[in-house]
């Protein structure tokens, strides 16, 4: 009895740090009809992903202040956004140019669904590689990856798999210590090889370090 | 011909004021808000700096743990500025007529309290703000920040200082007796320090190059 309570105890404990970690996520469309999705965390980091032309698996970070009706953020582009809330959120962009071109207010939506934890930006680094390889997802299922490569990612089992336009395959999971990624190369069978894991990172969870 | 000279006066004209509003326009655009602000009524000596590349840095005498300010970004926003820092902290600065106005309130609630801003004089703006200084033994490096009153702080000491413009430099002296100072050489800013009971003339216990946080791009990780 007690062990069941200790274990209830435990699973209501981590449930509560998950939920706590858990990222706001906006997405709207841009002025060339490519998606923006916006990463907001609790601890006040932010990330920036788009598809289109400006995309990048690296994402572009900043800093984020939210108040009740809405959320202001501010990104080392010099881009900035105000996403307000209400029965129809909408977020003006501003690209930061010196023309201050602001566009119109744009529609947004909250992700919530069980997509919700796999956007934005994730980093690790390869087994035998000193590099480090960034990776960002979209709402709108488009996936981009340092330097210029891009895919499509689908939700399976236990995660989601990316289909990289060379050929590759990334698969990525959550086991009991935190997510996990495999990745085959092109030309290697999923079914019949199977690589080595890593331990992505997503980025902004843990806060950012700024230098100097 | 007179009115072929006046066609032309007219045009010379014309190009100028293009070439003036033009020029107006670049520098509100530009450098309007970069520079040092003082922010009055904030409780405690605080200074913001705004750089030309969207950077800012906050320093105030009472931030914790040790003086390596704040880092943040910011952006115009209708007739002013707006900042936000690594912490979430929000900070926003306005024009209005002859004045510049800051708060950190909500930028959504009407009822927020404003408070004076002082733009630095332009002689010391190069010197006040956060200055990352030599790595320490313990591997982390030294900080100093200095204030627009003349005051300064450092990361290994609780202990304020003072800091004054010499030598074409900014010299600061600490309560223990040790001084550093700053001073720009060949495009960079170099850094000598003295410790307690040496002169100035005597050879520096420490020299190198002092970085200014926030000139150039932080780096943001991962």
């Amino acid at each position: 009895m007690r062990s069941f309570a200790t274990g209830l105890v435990f699973v209501l404990l981590c449930a509560g740090r998950a939920a706590a970690a858990e990222p706001e996520i906006w997405a709207t469309d841009g002025e060339d009809g490519s998606t923006r999705n916006f990463v907001l965390w609790p601890n006040g980091g932010a990330v920036m992903v788009s598809s289109g032309r400006d995309a990048t698996g690296r994402g572009v970070r900043g800093f984020w202040h939210g108040t009740d009706r809405s959320r202001f953020v501010v990104l080392e582009s010099g881009a900035g956004a105000e996403i307000r809330i209400g029965p129809t959120p909408v977020v003006d962009f501003d690209n930061g140019s010196s023309e201050r071109s602001r566009a119109q207010a744009r529609p947004a939506f909250a992700v919530r669904d069980g997509s919700a934890r796999w956007l934005g930006v994730w980093v690790w680094r390869k087994p035998n590689d000193p590099g480090t390889r960034y990776v960002a997802l979209l709402s709108d299922g488009s996936a981009y990856a340092e330097p210029g490569s891009h895919g499509r990612w689908v939700r399976v089992s236990r995660g989601i798999r990316v289909e990289w336009h060379d050929g590759a395959i990334d698969l990525l999971q959550f086991d009991a210590a935190g997510a996990l990624l495999r990745s085959w190369p092109r030309g290697f069978s999923t079914r019949s090889h199977r690589p080595e894991p890593t331990r992505p990172q997503r980025v902004g969870a843990d806060g950012f370090e700024v230098t100097p | 011909m007179t009115s072929r000279i006046s066609l032309f006066a007219g045009l010379i004209a014309v190009i100028a004021c293009l070439g003036g509003c033009a020029g107006v326009e670049r520098r509100a655009a530009s450098s309007g808000w970069s520079g040092v602000w003082s922010l009055i009524d904030a409780g405690a000596t605080t200074d913001l700096v705004l750089f030309d590349n969207n950077q800012c840095v906050l320093i105030s005498a009472d931030r914790k743990p040790g003086a390596k300010g704040a880092r943040g970004y910011y952006r115009r926003n209708g007739n002013g500025v707006l900042c936000i820092f690594e912490d979430g902290r929000l900070l926003e600065m306005t024009a209005r007529g002859a004045d510049t106005l800051w708060t950190s309130g909500p930028p959504d609630e009407r009822r927020r309290q404003w408070h004076p801003a002082v733009r630095s004089e332009a002689s010391q703006e190069r010197f006040i703000g956060l200055w990352r200084l030599n790595p320490e033994p313990t591997g982390e490096y030294l900080y100093v920040q200095l204030h627009a009153d003349g005051s300064a702080r450092n990361s290994l000491s609780s202990a304020a200082g003072k800091w004054e413009p010499w030598q074409g430099g900014a010299l600061c002296s600490w309560p223990g007796g040790w001084r550093d100072w700053l001073t720009p050489r060949d495009g960079r800013v170099v850094h000598q320090a003295w410790p307690p009971g040496s002169s100035l003339s005597d050879d520096p216990s420490d020299f190198s190059t002092a970085l200014r946080v926030g000139k150039k791009p932080f780096a943001v990780r991962p």
